[in-house]
């Protein structure tokens, strides 16, 4: 049996304690370069991704969307697989909520998108 | 021991009763040998061994029944005092929880009656900035109280997070604020027509205000019911 590879993201310490808005475009720290720069890579080499959330000001549903949702629809990865390789460490159960929802629908907003 | 003191037969008379007072606890009620013999009873049983052995039986320090000095005076005296020890330490404990339970819950109710404020105060800001010109001060700041109601809303488990046995101030199931009503909130007031979707201003009555006002109700009810359950 083989070992899957766990990367562990930490959003305040690694990232920022003030994430922002959706796109790079507007401004600094948004979803679209925390998925570039965290969520990407180790999920194209087949790891498991540990992001822990907690510790900054919050977060708007446009930044968790665009990062986690954003992952799902560019790798075009399986639902179930992404659920079980990207997991959520937060006390805010609304956060991990929102995150597994963003996961669940991330190809039906793509499919939104291009109609 | 000396717990139930049969009375022993009845001596002879007293001849000459001693006169001295009998240093010992009951020495209050027993004044002397000699009052006693003046009641009818005392007439009946009382002798001068009989009185001496009624008091040093009394203070504890002799067997009425054997006559032995006594071997250990925990049946008499220590019990029933460990046992009064122990109520009154046992009521103090349930005073004092029940107290401190009081105190916890006033201070659960302020703490909710304050994030109501902060949830208003976030719902005016959100209205206000959907329905007026896009402002990028205005985005971080939602994100910023909405962080903030979300974090104080999971903390508030932990107000009975130190209790750790019986006589909980609240019970912990009715702390928790549904995840899943904070994460609409935050949806409708962050997820659509927020950055650069903000295209323009809304509508006072248009669906989107009107989701968020339903959401921030849906909040507040939990808000309530958390006060309500942490009332005495």
């Amino acid at each position: 049996m083989t070992k899957v590879e766990t990367v562990v993201v930490n959003v305040a310490k690694q990232f920022t304690k003030l994430p922002g808005l959706r796109y790079i475009r507007l401004g600094r720290f948004s979803g679209e370069e925390f998925r570039q720069k965290f969520l990407l890579e180790p999920l194209k080499q087949g790891k498991t991704i540990i992001v822990e959330l907690d510790g900054v000001r919050g977060y708007g549903s446009s930044f968790l969307e665009e990062a986690f949702g954003g992952t799902v629809r560019e790798l075009d990865l399986d639902i179930t697989d992404a659920l079980n390789r990207i997991k959520i460490v937060t006390s805010v159960e609304s956060w991990r909520l929102d995150v597994e929802e963003y996961i669940r629908t991330a190809k039906s907003r793509k499919n939104a998108t291009n109609a | 021991m000396s717990s139930a003191l049969p009375i022993p037969a009845a001596p002879a008379p007293a001849a000459s009763a001693p006169k001295t007072v009998v240093n010992s606890p009951a020495s209050d009620v027993i004044k002397s040998p000699e009052k006693l013999a003046a009641t009818d009873s005392a007439k009946l049983c009382f002798s001068p061994d009989f009185a001496k052995n009624i008091c040093e039986c009394v203070s504890h320090t002799k067997c009425l029944k054997t006559n032995e000095p006594a071997q250990s005076s925990f049946g008499t005296t220590m019990f029933p005092s460990a046992v009064s020890a122990a109520l009154v330490i046992i009521g103090w404990i349930i005073v004092h929880k029940a107290q401190s339970n009081r105190e916890r819950r006033k201070q659960i109710r302020e703490y909710v009656s304050n994030l109501c404020d902060d949830l208003t105060e976030l719902e005016s800001l959100a209205i206000v900035y959907h329905t007026s010109a896009r402002e990028e001060a205005k985005e971080q700041e939602i994100i910023s109280k909405l962080g903030r109601l979300e974090k104080a809303c999971s903390t508030l488990p932990r107000f009975i997070e130190s209790q750790k046995f019986l006589f909980k101030a609240v019970k912990p199931e009715k702390l928790k604020i549904d995840g899943k009503r904070m994460q609409v909130l935050r949806q409708a007031m962050t997820l659509n027509h927020f950055g650069d979707e903000h295209t323009g201003a809304l509508g006072h009555q248009d669906d989107f205000i009107l989701n968020l006002e339903l959401a921030t109700v849906e909040v507040r009810e939990a808000l309530e019911g958390v006060r309500i359950d942490s009332l005495d």
